[in-house]
């Protein structure tokens, strides 16, 4: 990556970061106020379309930046992150593999969101009487569900930029 | 050694993997240090400049109406106050008859909200008022109605609060009309619920429950909920679920409680625990 790349991303990085954690509450659904989360959408992105290392060490950065914003146990959006950009990068495409790529590329999307919000469930509700059952369904599989409407809008969006060039 | 470092090269992605997992890890263990409440501080202060901007644009069609409501508050307060004023004498004049020691309570802070986090179980609020107003962390923080939460992070203009309905907030509390006492927390989904309560505890729905003396971070009797269900958990606990008397949707200002846990207590309790 060049450093005109790493500028662009920080900037949409600082304004996703910005958008998430003082707006995004105003789209929660349901009782237990799940919402998308667009910062692991651009993790992901990033991961396919760069590679795992960029996609881990931005997926790091930003979620420790999320993690001192929250206020709240840091260090465990990090590492979701850090996992969900290491994934995605896994399916990183080269020229030749890149079609079939996108065509999968929500269920990848889908794939990172689930795992990294597994993990940062899982120990989130560490000692709650709940089971993890019942925070796969009621927040996991929720929270992935929401953020990939707006993988989906990405991915489209990404698409109709590249049309046009 | 060219071996070992062509090896190296290939496996690097691992190893970042790896580094950047052990990193995390470290941070999330060594949660509330004093480093990192540093980097939290000018986080929060950062943070808070943009949310307090973006709360002074007014919400003209609300305005009309907060407007009433105040008055009525205010008139209500008003009355309040002076039957406060009656009491505090008498509270006053019985504290010295019965010897009673005073409650730390010096005052306290009014704080508007400038930004909620109301995600998943992680609920918090950014106030706008900070080190430089003298709020310090586990200051507890409250409304006319109840206990909000307490103080977890500091700058010198904002802090941020956790909310009743926040999954790391343990409080000691009693049930006003029989005084049993319980550990209430957020059960993460839906619930505040009060744990500890023996199955033979006399708790019904309807009771107030409020902050105890044991409580180290609040002063006892802050209202806190209403038992709004209560039946059996297993053979010998009760499952006990409250309604908190705050509206948390509907919260825009706040009152940060200047008292902070005596120290003689902390550190008598924290040595007899070592021990």
């Amino acid at each position: 990556m060049y450093f005109s790349e790493y500028l662009k991303f920080a900037i949409i990085f600082a304004v996703l970061i910005i958008v998430q954690v003082s707006f995004i509450w105003l789209i929660a659904i349901s009782n237990y106020n799940i919402t998308p989360d667009l910062v692991i959408v651009l993790v992901i992105y990033i991961g396919i379309t760069r590679g795992q290392i960029p996609g881990m060490i931005s997926g790091f950065i930003a979620g420790l930046t999320m993690d001192l914003l929250n206020g709240s146990f840091i260090g465990l959006l990090a590492l979701s992150y850090s996992v969900a950009g290491f994934i995605a990068g896994y399916f990183s495409y080269t020229d030749s593999s890149k079609s079939s790529v996108k065509r999968s590329i929500i269920g990848i999307m889908f794939l990172c969101t689930v795992v990294a919000y597994s993990i940062f469930f899982w120990i989130y509700y560490q000692g709650v009487s709940i089971s993890y059952g019942e925070v796969f369904m009621k927040f996991v599989l929720t929270t992935s569900i929401y953020t990939l409407v707006f993988g989906v809008l990405l991915t489209l969006f990404s698409n109709v930029i590249e049309t046009k060039k | 050694m060219k071996a070992i470092g062509l090896f190296l090269l290939n496996i690097k992605e691992y190893l970042i993997f790896s580094l950047l997992i052990v990193l995390s890890l470290i941070l999330i263990f060594s949660n509330d240090n004093s480093q990192v409440r540093f980097f939290r501080a000018i986080a929060v202060g950062f943070i808070g400049t943009i949310q307090s901007g973006v709360s002074a644009v007014p919400n003209v069609f609300e305005v009309q109406k907060e407007n009433q409501f105040l008055r009525e508050k205010n008139i209500e307060l008003s009355n309040q106050l002076s039957e406060l004023k009656e009491a505090k004498l008498e509270n006053i004049r019985l504290s010295k008859l019965l010897g009673l020691k005073n409650v730390n309570l010096s005052g306290v802070i009014i704080a508007s909200i400038v930004n909620k986090s109301l995600v998943q179980a992680r609920n918090t609020i950014t106030l706008n008022v900070g080190e430089s107003d003298s709020v310090k962390i586990n200051m507890p923080v409250i409304t006319d109605d109840g206990l909000v939460g307490r103080i977890v992070s500091t700058s010198s203009s904002y802090s941020i609060a956790q909310l009743l309905l926040n999954r790391n907030l343990n409080i000691s509390v009693k049930v006003q009309r029989s005084r049993v006492d319980g550990i209430l927390n957020y059960d993460g989904s839906e619930n505040v619920i009060i744990n500890n309560i023996p199955k033979s505890a006399d708790v019904k729905q309807g009771d107030i429950i409020l902050t105890s003396e044991y409580s180290n971070y609040f002063p006892a009797g802050i209202p806190v909920g209403i038992v709004s269900e209560e039946g059996n958990l297993d053979n010998l606990f009760k499952k006990v679920i409250v309604k908190p008397l705050v509206n948390f949707t509907a919260l825009e200002e706040v009152f940060v409680l200047k008292h902070l846990p005596e120290n003689e207590r902390v550190i008598l309790e924290e040595y007899y625990s070592k021990k």
